[in-house]
């Protein structure tokens, strides 16, 4: 497969004719790094699935308004987090759920989905992530497992570094707790 | 790196960054084209109204057209003939119409008026038609001030 930079693709979008192919492009490029950031926190597969064909949409309305200062995998990111977020809230409203029910029905599809292939460790550490609120559950993801700066962070999710910082020292202590006390 | 930073960066758990998911067969491969499909969907739903009107003039006028259809038979004025007649066509009987306890005196003249237009003769020589005269008469309204006016 061709090879282009956010640039080349950025240009080839901006040409009317070009779109659809320079979109399919960025789609192939970002979709697993989009799809593993949004299945940490929807959990489940067709959930993802929907939510990052739903960012891809929103994305392919937008770029053409996309103003370039910010990096094109930033700005999917945010994207894709904003949709994680609104999936959940909506998800707790259309059931009328508290937020550890939500969470709660998370963790059982955890336990029983077949396309989890973690050990018991792995399993305790989810359940630690799951009694998070989304937005710390968010900040610890994305520094955990994607080894983000805290900058790039600040600037996907529109917080001050300061308040990341805080947010992720916390969401550590809490799954410390947690571990230790199961 | 700041002692609050470096706290920040440790955890006490020593487990694999390793995502314990897996994704069903080929779905990375085929996840660009069913995004496509969508795309495709979504851009053919968002084809707004006013687009429609602009890019295509037949549907302009045709909408223009209906819009204005129904503005003329929503607020078209109804004639007070129309209402009685309508109410004679229900076999309401005049007489009854006359008297009914809603209506007032102006009401009744019309209402005579309309009818001996309608049918003089029948009203002439019938004995109801002499009950609505009386009853006009009471009111000082009578059915020949409007035949001097109109004829």
């Amino acid at each position: 497969m061709q090879e282009y930079t956010d640039d080349e693709l950025l240009r080839l979008f901006a040409d009317e004719s070009q779109r659809n192919y320079a979109f399919n492009f960025i789609v192939r490029k970002y979709q697993e790094r989009l799809y593993w950031h949004i299945r940490k926190m929807i959990i489940v597969h067709d959930d993802s699935d929907d939510v990052l064909q739903n960012t891809f949409i929103k994305a392919f309305k937008g770029l053409s308004n996309f103003r370039e200062e910010a990096k094109l995998y930033t700005w999917l990111y945010r994207i894709a987090s904003n949709e994680c977020i609104t999936f959940l809230n909506n998800k707790r409203k259309r059931f009328f759920l508290p937020i550890g029910d939500v969470e709660g029905e998370l963790m059982q599809h955890v336990q029983d989905d077949e396309l989890y292939s973690g050990n018991q460790i792995q399993m305790k550490l989810q359940q630690a992530l799951l009694k998070l609120p989304p937005k710390q559950r968010l900040v610890f993801n994305m520094k955990y497992y994607d080894d983000m700066k805290y900058e790039e962070m600040s600037e996907i999710l529109g917080t001050s570094v300061g308040a990341l910082k805080a947010s992720y020292h916390h969401a550590v202590k809490k799954i410390e707790d947690f571990l230790s006390s199961n | 790196m700041s002692k609050q930073e470096e706290h920040n960066e440790k955890t006490n758990f020593n487990i694999t960054k390793e995502l314990p998911f897996k994704v069903p067969v080929n779905y990375f491969e085929r996840l660009p084209s069913r995004v496509s499909e969508r795309i495709l969907l979504e851009t053919q739903k968002d084809i707004s109204w006013w687009k429609l009107i602009f890019k295509k003039p037949a549907f302009a006028i045709g909408l223009s057209l209906t819009v204005l259809i129904l503005a003329v038979f929503l607020f078209k004025p109804q004639k007070k003939s129309e209402n009685f007649t309508s109410r004679l066509d229900e076999n309401f009987g005049l007489y009854s119409y006359l008297t009914f306890d809603e209506s007032d005196e102006a009401e009744l003249a019309e209402a005579y008026y309309y009818a001996m237009l309608a049918d003089k003769n029948t009203l002439e020589n019938d004995e109801e038609a002499e009950q609505i005269a009386q009853l006009l008469a009471e009111e000082d309204i009578f059915w020949t001030d409007f035949l001097e006016e109109d004829y």
